[in-house]
């Protein structure tokens, strides 16, 4: 026991503040909020900022790209097939003639719509298991992961071809679905293993002591905190998801031939690279800009997340 | 500790028994089998599956399976004619595992490095231009990267052998291929992570006590960027030990790779559970061991 | 293959005295490196299960018969003599025949063991429908009847007598898979491994196999014991597994390879400017197996009529075909490929018949079209999408592609690609979960014409063809009966003739395989199969 306890305040000791000084006190500048804030500072990074109109463009080019010449994605022409880049078709033709600067950006279009999507969807599911399970720990942890390893077990193979035969063919969704099912494991380990490391932090014990519920220190302490290691993770892996929608297209899940996407045409053009190079090149170097630009991107958003880094 | 032990081993087995079961009802789930042929007669396809006992109930099939699988015995394989699932685990494994583990090692050595360098360098040149690279990394596919190694090292400039498994020197190529992912994704994260920590009080006091940049990245800073790193290292060593489909049929190496999509395409069910109990009990082994190793590398972290 | 660096070879080559002496010590023994697709899988001709990879097979093993470079000769048989009609042979065997050990005999009992062990009821072998053409064969395997009364019997030691079902001819005995001789002490130990390693094999044939690693390589050597080891030229051949395409082509730029199977024609003429040497052969028929029931009703409905099948084939440009997505694959007008045998010669040249034009004729197609039209009552609108079922390749994707364009541009109709995985696909087909099924059907066999028409009778009837119709069991009843081979050839023109008039399938083509190999080589040969047996190099 000591000094400081004992102290008693007396009423009469305080005296009141004088008239207005409230009002000087307040904030003058208008609040932010936290996503208005990670905007402020993001705008501040340049290269992010040009990855962002680089990627608008590329959307525009996805979206009004296949109206800007008369051939269509599907249709054959026998008198002009494997032509390189020239005045009538900008991107040459491939085997069957079919126009590669249609085929290009009809392909984004599904392309960009998995990557984007696909990643997400199964980081949200594996962010939210991964800090449970990370956060309340014990048996709980031991379970999730003992169940993480048994799915990561199972040849995703498997699940393919029965989602195949469930699903069938369709459209992007039924790809969102099949690469959301077995794709959130890997990111419930890792938020799992940075929750570990976040849970015994200053701020979080704070938010206990305060009695905030394990859902909000979750939602709001924890997860926040991740983001920043896993926009990398998501951004990372989006090439990996486009590659895998041409193979799961092969299989008969999701998009048939002859719909084009990014993925398709580098492993077919990819099988006749070095006798037709212009028709793997391309599509390459539209998944290689999409991801540099998301790679800039992310890191301006880590920047941006990371509060200690804000400036 | 020696309960402890053989909790987490208890469980572990507990994992591998429901992974077997999950497993081999799933495989079951995919309509036809492996001896549905047009050019077979039915009577001959009905004598094959009955001495693989595949016409018994699949209740039955099961007990029969997990009994053989505790005596040790994974069957023999359906396509891979007289052949048994262990002899060829045995004969393929070693061959994924060599070349798996020494491009692994590689590139994670890589991979951390750029990893520091684009953390150090941050939005300066260097950090760019390892972007570039990682990107192209994990933007090219190997199926692509692979012949275009092979024709410049191998046929133009015939430094190195095109194909094959051996000498060391058939190893570089397909190790290269096979790490290049690994390398970019460790980069980017490795990246992330540094500077997630060099705005750590512990840091910015070890930086004020004087100790010199490079002994405060090497012992403060990169101990602790490992832990995000950490939690998929379990299951990248286990993956990339069982081979890669793509690369090992693009270098001809005779390693295991090739069977984990064969097997499934072919439906060779005996296969399928071997191969799946074999990477079990791998994946299992390695995520306890990643759990204990987080202990190691963060004190503050304690897995109960 | 151990290589050097650049400058290792740079520094060899300047002392030239020593390679000299190396290259005399290895010119003793002859040996080649062929690529190959596919893994022989087993060497139990019981099982034999990679068409793609029998020649490896017969390269070891023995026949009765023996085709050596288009000579029937007597391989395990020192003379023979048929009856009249065809139905009995009996086969003298060679005196003095052993085991590639060198010590075990072959005898007559052990052509009769591997044929019982063959068809053994309990044990499902993968070939057994081979014994199906001997006496009883079928009846037997399906425990019927005793042994004793299936058609093969044994004289003495040296002399053995087959009966069959219907007439044979001298090509029936070079199968392996019926007429090879297996050693009862030796495979009965070893049980369903036999035929799985180096060391559980034992054959009669010109090579053993030394080393075998599964789906990777395999070495065979000449057997010394072989009888006519005088005739075999090679000391060691090495297949590589999984050496073709552009890896193989690499290889072969490499000197890692010497030959390498067909690719593409650029991959061909890349290897043609290096001084190698293409030969072909016709390995397969390419086409469009069609369901004649349908996927659905609705399509069965369309699919059932003669004159929309017409209109199908008569949309599809095979011409094109080849030139772009299929290009090896020659184009057909006809069912019979052109190296089916005939009489003497070719079938094709003894049997000149046109089916069907190899372009496309968008008007005759229409004309058909509208005819399945009115025959069927049903306007253009009421016609399904039509289901295309593939396996999930590139080049099978690459097709479908342009033959669905072909439809859509010539015919109007709509149609969707649905590629699977071997087995789901498989199970898709024989479960009749198709309207067109792209897929190859392997030459690999002798009489394949008669395998591939076979398919369409009403006792092979499975959900797969859906197709059954009597005037069509009975042309080809008639022709499997034939007693001469003039006869059976002149009956299968008439099973042609119906086929193609009813378009059981839309046949796109010929596919051609062969080899480009390095200069040198000799002695290699086909009709059915590539046969490397009596292969020779000499340096030029």
């Amino acid at each position: 026991m000591n000094e400081s306890e004992k102290m008693i305040f007396d009423a009469n000791a305080f005296d009141p503040l004088p008239e207005g000084s409230l009002e000087q006190d307040q904030i003058v500048r208008k609040k932010t909020s936290y996503w208005g804030d990670v905007w402020r500072t993001f705008k501040k990074n340049k290269p992010a900022v040009i990855s962002l109109w680089v990627m608008g463009l590329m959307v525009f080019f996805v979206v009004f790209g296949p109206m800007m010449n008369e051939f269509n994605y599907y249709s054959n022409d026998y008198s002009c097939t494997n032509q390189t880049p020239n005045m009538v078709h900008w991107f040459g033709t491939d085997n069957l003639g079919r126009d590669l600067w249609t085929r290009v950006w009809e392909g984004g279009r599904i392309s960009l719509l998995i990557a984007i999507f696909a990643t997400l969807i199964p980081e949200a599911i594996g962010m939210t298991i991964g800090g449970i399970s990370g956060y309340i720990g014990g048996k709980l942890d031991m379970f999730i992961m003992r169940v993480i390893d048994v799915l990561m077990g199972i040849p995703s193979l498997i699940y393919m071809i029965l989602l195949m035969i469930v699903l069938g063919k369709g459209n992007a969704m039924t790809l969102v679905i099949a690469i959301s099912i077995t794709g959130w494991m890997g990111s419930a380990r890792s938020t799992r293993g940075l929750v570990l490391q976040l849970k015994t932090r200053e701020f979080v014990v704070a938010s206990e002591t305060l009695g905030a519920s394990p859902a909000w220190i979750i939602a709001k302490r924890l997860i926040p905190n991740t983001l920043g290691i896993r926009v990398v993770g998501i951004t990372m892996s989006m090439p990996g998801v486009i590659f895998y929608e041409a193979f799961l297209s092969y299989i008969g899940l999701g998009v048939t031939p002859p719909s084009p996407s990014w993925g398709q045409l580098i492993k077919s053009a990819g099988e006749v690279f070095r006798y037709y190079p212009y028709q793997f090149i391309i599509p390459c170097v539209c998944v290689s800009i999409t991801m540099l630009c998301l790679n800039l991107i992310g890191d301006g958003l880590r920047d941006a997340l990371d509060p200690k880094l804000r400036s | 500790m020696l309960k402890y032990i053989s909790k987490k081993v208890l469980i572990a087995l507990a994992t591998v028994f429901v992974l077997a079961t999950a497993t081999f009802f799933l495989v079951k789930l995919i309509p036809g089998d492996p001896f549905l042929n047009d050019k077979i007669p039915v009577a001959v396809q009905d004598k094959q599956r009955a001495f693989y006992g595949l016409d018994k109930p699949l209740p039955q099939q099961y007990l029969t399976y997990m009994g053989n699988l505790l005596k040790g015995e994974l069957g023999y394989s359906i396509k891979k004619t007289g052949r048994t699932v262990v002899d060829i685990i045995a004969e393929a494994f070693p061959v994924s595992a060599k070349l798996g583990l020494t491009s692994l090692v590689f590139a994670e050595l890589i991979g951390l490095t750029f990893g520091i360098l684009c953390a150090q360098f941050r939005g300066k040149f260097p950090d760019y231009f390892l972007m570039v690279l990682a990107v192209l990394g994990i933007a090219l596919p190997s199926m692509v990267l692979g012949p275009i190694l092979r024709l410049i090292l191998g046929v133009k400039l015939r430094i190195l052998p095109v194909t094959g498994w051996g000498d060391w020197d058939q190893m570089i190529m397909p190790a290269i291929v096979l790490g290049l992912g690994t390398i970019a994704g460790n980069t980017r994260s490795m990246r992330a992570s540094m500077l997630a920590i060099t705005t750590q009080d512990y840091i910015k006091t070890a930086r004020a006590k004087g100790l010199p940049p490079i002994k405060v990245i090497l012992k403060h800073q990169f101990k602790n960027s490992l832990v995000p790193i950490i939690p998929n290292l379990g299951v990248q060593i286990a993956s990339v030990m069982m081979g890669s489909f793509v690369v090992e049929s693009m270098f001809l190496i005779p390693g295991l790779g090739r069977y984990f999509v064969d097997s499934i395409t072919n439906l060779d069910y005996p296969l399928i559970m071997g191969l799946t109990v074999f990477y079990g009990v791998f994946l299992v082994t390695m995520n306890l061991l990643v759990d204990v190793l987080y202990g190691l590398i963060d004190p503050r972290i304690r897995v109960k | 293959m151990r290589r050097f660096t650049a400058l290792t070879m740079a520094a060899a080559l300047m002392i030239t005295a020593v390679p000299v002496v190396v290259m005399a010590d290895e010119a003793e023994v002859k040996s080649v490196r062929i690529g190959a697709p596919y893994d022989p899988v087993t060497m139990d001709y019981a099982e034999l299960n990679a068409d793609p990879a029998t020649w490896m097979d017969i390269m070891v093993g023995e026949t009765l018969i023996r085709n050596k470079q288009g000579t029937y000769i007597g391989g395990l048989a020192e003379s023979w003599e048929k009856s009249e009609d065809g139905m009995t042979w009996t086969f003298k065997l060679k005196e003095g025949l052993t085991y590639s050990d060198g010590e075990t005999p072959v005898t007559a009992e052990d052509l009769e063991y591997a044929a019982k062990r063959l068809m053994d009821p309990n044990a499902g072998h993968y070939q057994a429908e081979a014994g199906y053409s001997l006496l009883n064969g079928e009846q037997y395997y399906a425990g019927e009847c005793e042994w004793e009364e299936v058609g093969i019997n044994v004289i003495d030691d040296l002399t053995i007598e087959y009966t069959f079902k219907n007439p044979a001819y001298e090509s029936d005995f070079t199968s392996t898979t019926l007429f090879s001789a297996l050693e009862e002490a030796f495979v009965e130990p070893l049980g369903t491994e036999y035929g799985s390693a180096p060391e559980k094999i034992l054959t009669d044939g010109p090579f053993t196999v030394a080393e075998w690693y599964s789906d990777s390589s395999v070495k065979l050597v000449k057997n010394e014991n072989y009888w006519d080891a005088e005739s075999i030229m090679m000391d060691e051949i090495n297949i590589i597994i999984g050496a073709t395409g552009d890896t193989g082509l690499d290889m072969m730029l490499a000197d890692e390879l010497d030959f390498v199977p067909s690719g593409s024609d650029t991959q061909n003429q890349i290897l043609a400017d290096e001084g190698c040497v293409n030969f072909t052969f016709t390995t397969s028929y390419q086409c469009m197996n069609l369901n004649h029931k349908g996927k659905t009703e609705e399509s069965g409905l369309f699919l059932g009529n003669t004159n929309f099948r017409k209109a199908l084939t008569y949309a599809i440009d095979r011409e094109a075909l080849s030139a772009s997505v299929i290009t090896s694959v020659a184009p057909a007008n006809r069912l019979t490929a052109p190296t089916e045998a005939g009489v003497n010669g070719f079938f094709n040249d003894e049997y000149p018949y046109e089916a069907w034009p190899t372009k496309a004729d968008p008007e005759k197609a229409q004309e058909y079209l509208n005819l399945a039209l009115e025959e069927l009552g049903k306007t253009k609108e009421d016609i399904p999408v039509i289901d295309l079922l593939c396996y999930e390749s590139q080049g099978a994707i690459d097709t479908l592609a342009a033959i669905q364009d072909m439809l859509k541009t010539n015919l109007g109709i709509e149609s969707q690609i649905n590629p699977q995985t071997i087995q789901v696909m498989i199970s898709s087909a024989m479960s009749g979960d198709y309207d067109l099924w792209y897929g190859g059907n392997s030459m690999g066999v002798p009489d394949a014409l008669g395998g591939f028409l076979s398919g369409y009778t009403t006792a092979m009837q499975t959900a797969l063809r859906g197709y059954s119709n009597e005037e069509y069991d009975a042309l080809y009843d008639a022709a499997v009966a034939s007693p001469t081979l003039e006869e059976r050839k002149a009956n299968y023109f008439e099973v042609e003739k119906f086929f193609c008039d009813n378009v059981l399938i839309i046949l796109l083509g010929w596919s051609e395989g062969g080899y480009n190999h390095k200069p040198g080589y000799s002695g290699y040969w086909y009709d059915v199969d590539i046969d490397f047996t009596y292969l020779d190099y000499a340096a030029e």
